[in-house]
């Protein structure tokens, strides 16, 4: 899948964790790109291929938490799994009545090998800590966040 | 929102923000939140310069907001900006009425240190390092995607590690009879396996015995100097120049779930209480609720399992020196000195305004710090005062330090865990090159070997605030007295 030009990440500057501002035209979009800076965070590199795919649904009582549990199954598959995400499909990020935000992805990558994947940094936890995510007027959405490092 | 704060020093290395209304964005709207006690902050000038450049005051100011807490929300000469609550502080809130927050234990539950002595000295030890940190880094899987090189373990076994602490893994045989008494709490906090999710297990199941990335280590080190002789001797370090080994790592994924799921456990409950919060994370309950008595059960799973964890990479320690130099660790002296946990929340009693209370001791990034004497220390330790593990960052020092009677007036027996970062992980990649910082440190006898170079920078010694200074000001204060300062000879990270 290629990248749009108007999405993109830079890392701000955090004392302990790391911080990142992405953006997005759509709330789908802006889901992929974080996840797949986690991603890369994680298993910098090589290349990673992209011979197992996994369902991922997650569905919460707002967008920021449907956006929180859902980077966190990244997190779940690499620690349970020893899954290394490279590419995901994010099918869509709906709105549902109540507030409630419901994610449906595929998750596209392969398991670790010692050896071969670069051990990058170990993420802990995703954080609500100074966690932003606002629409920017046609333009898209803006996100930032911190992950537990 | 960024504060001016009214930060008054009290004495030499005491500072306090008094009782004041603030003022917080949350989604969108200002609110106003009471400070219900001060805030202090316990560092020198230069600590207390560098803990202003980030968002710590601001967070400790909300942590003082909390119902039910107690004298003083408190940051230590280590304390930096954190999520929620800052790093390298104490919220002690009233047992029933006061508030539980996993916010205040932090991610990695049970995050420790943990250190074994040796009889052999930095001369028997310098010309074999390279071929020990080998042995250890073989032994003890680290970085990202590591899994204990026993593999997974079966739901019977998880859950009486869960249950009951460090004896799983010294049962099993990876430990001596010992060692259980010089853990705190004898490596045993009171879980319920139930209470922690099948997510949390599965993320635990393949990662006992693994050190984990970041600023996990595994170091062996020399003693530098003695600064108490007697309680030196007491705990089995006899002289400079002779040898240990130091371990810092926690509950891996597991514990880093159980975090995750009872912040939007208790995120739903906040709702549901009607709660307002000036920070998403610092989601709480008051303790008499069962999401909150649920909460510490799964934080006390969580404990255990790290407790497990350092056990097992002792095991792989004694092993590794058993195998370089063909000796038994027996006959290598390879004892457990002491084992602390730095994020964890405890049920402790302790004298506020004259009167006993029990209290909810949150301490993320702090160190239990009990002095001589106190009833929950073993005998053992009862003259020494509770032996307190401050690790420095890679390369730095790291110390040995003892409780001292202060520390249960000023810090609710706690002090500082660590240096503390003073550069962001971006600034000392930009700063500094891992190679080049590795060659640095082997010039000055110390062997570095990472699972990359990156690592190596984010980590440099110069990233982090100055760990003497860190400990000096606990030892000014009266909350530790300093025992013996330890430099690495060789380290390993993830």
């Amino acid at each position: 899948m290629a990248r749009d030009p108007t999405t993109g990440h830079e890392f701000i500057s955090h004392p302990a964790d790391i911080q990142v501002a992405v953006w997005a035209p759509t709330l789908e979009a802006l889901f992929r790109e974080t996840a797949l800076v986690l991603a890369r965070l994680m298993v910098p590199g090589p290349e990673i291929a992209l011979d197992r795919e996994i369902e991922v649904v997650t569905e919460a009582e707002d967008v920021k938490s449907a956006l929180f549990d859902w980077l966190t199954e990244v997190l779940f598959y690499s620690d349970s799994e020893l899954f290394v995400l490279g590419d995901v499909d994010v099918r869509s990020v709906e709105s549902l009545p109540g507030g409630r935000y419901r994610v449906t992805s595929t998750f596209k990558g392969e398991a670790f090998k010692k050896g071969h994947h670069v051990s990058g940094t170990e993420v802990k936890a995703i954080t609500y800590s100074y966690m932003t995510l606002e629409r920017e007027g046609e333009g898209g959405y803006r996100l930032e966040i911190i992950f537990d490092i | 929102m960024r504060h001016e704060f009214n930060l008054v020093k009290l004495a030499e290395n005491i500072y306090e923000i008094p009782k004041t209304k603030k003022m917080a964005r949350v989604e969108g709207q200002v609110k106003s939140f009471e400070m219900l006690v001060p805030a202090r902050v316990y560092a020198n000038e230069a600590l207390l310069s560098k803990i202003k450049t980030d968002q710590t005051l601001d967070q400790l100011t909300n942590v003082s907001c909390l119902p039910g807490t107690q004298k003083f929300a408190i940051g230590l000469s280590d304390a930096h900006q954190g999520y929620g609550f800052p790093i390298g502080g104490v919220a002690a809130t009233l047992e029933k009425e006061g508030v539980i927050s996993p916010g205040g234990v932090g991610y990695d539950i049970n995050c420790g240190v943990r250190l074994l002595r040796t009889s052999l000295n930095d001369g028997e030890v310098r010309p074999r390092i390279k071929e020990l940190l080998n042995a250890l880094f073989d032994n003890v899987p680290s970085g990202v995607g590591s899994s204990g090189t026993i593999g997974a373990i079966t739901p019977k076994d998880l859950d009486d590690i869960l249950e009951n602490g460090v004896s799983w893994a010294i049962k099993k045989g990876y430990g001596w009879e010992e060692d259980a008494a010089n853990c705190e709490e004898q490596g045993c906090l009171p879980g319920n396996s139930q209470k922690v999710s099948g997510k949390a297990k599965s993320r635990g199941k393949t990662q006992i015995g693994s050190l984990g990335s970041g600023n996990h280590f595994l170091e062996i080190q020399r003693v530098a100097e003695i600064y108490d002789q007697t309680t030196a001797k007491a705990l089995g370090i006899n002289e400079v120049g002779q040898v240990t080994a130091m371990i810092h790592t926690g509950s891996r994924g597991l514990g880093h779930q159980v975090c995750t799921d009872y912040l939007r456990t208790m995120e739903q409950a906040v709702r549901r209480y009607n709660i307002s919060l000036p920070d998403r994370e610092l989601a709480y309950v008051p303790g008499h609720t069962p999401e909150a008595h649920d909460y510490f059960e799964a934080m006390c799973c969580a404990a255990n399992f790290a407790w497990n964890n350092r056990q097992m990479i002792t095991h792989w320690v004694r092993k590794s020196f058993s195998d370089v130099y063909k000796r038994k660790a027996e006959d290598m002296d390879l004892h457990l000195i002491y084992d602390v946990c730095h994020n964890i929340l405890k049920k402790e009693e302790h004298v506020v305004d004259g009167k006993k209370l029990m209290l909810n001791v949150h301490r993320k990034g702090a160190t239990r710090a009990f002095p001589p004497g106190h009833e929950k220390l073993p005998k053992h330790f009862q003259p020494t005062g509770q032996p307190v593990l401050i690790p420095g960052s890679m390369g730095t020092a790291s110390y040995l330090c003892v409780g001292q009677p202060r520390a249960m007036e000023l810090s609710f027996g706690s002090t500082a865990h660590g240096a503390g970062r003073a550069l962001s992980r971006q600034e000392a990649i930009r700063n500094y090159r891992g190679r080049e910082i590795a060659n640095q440190l082997q010039m000055r006898g110390i062997y570095i070997k990472a699972q990359s170079d990156t690592v190596i920078a984010e980590e440099a010694p110069g990233a982090y605030k100055s760990i003497d200074q860190v400990v000096q000001v606990s030892h000014d204060l009266g909350i530790v007295k300093k025992v013996v300062k330890l430099v690495p000879i060789g380290v390993t990270k993830g």
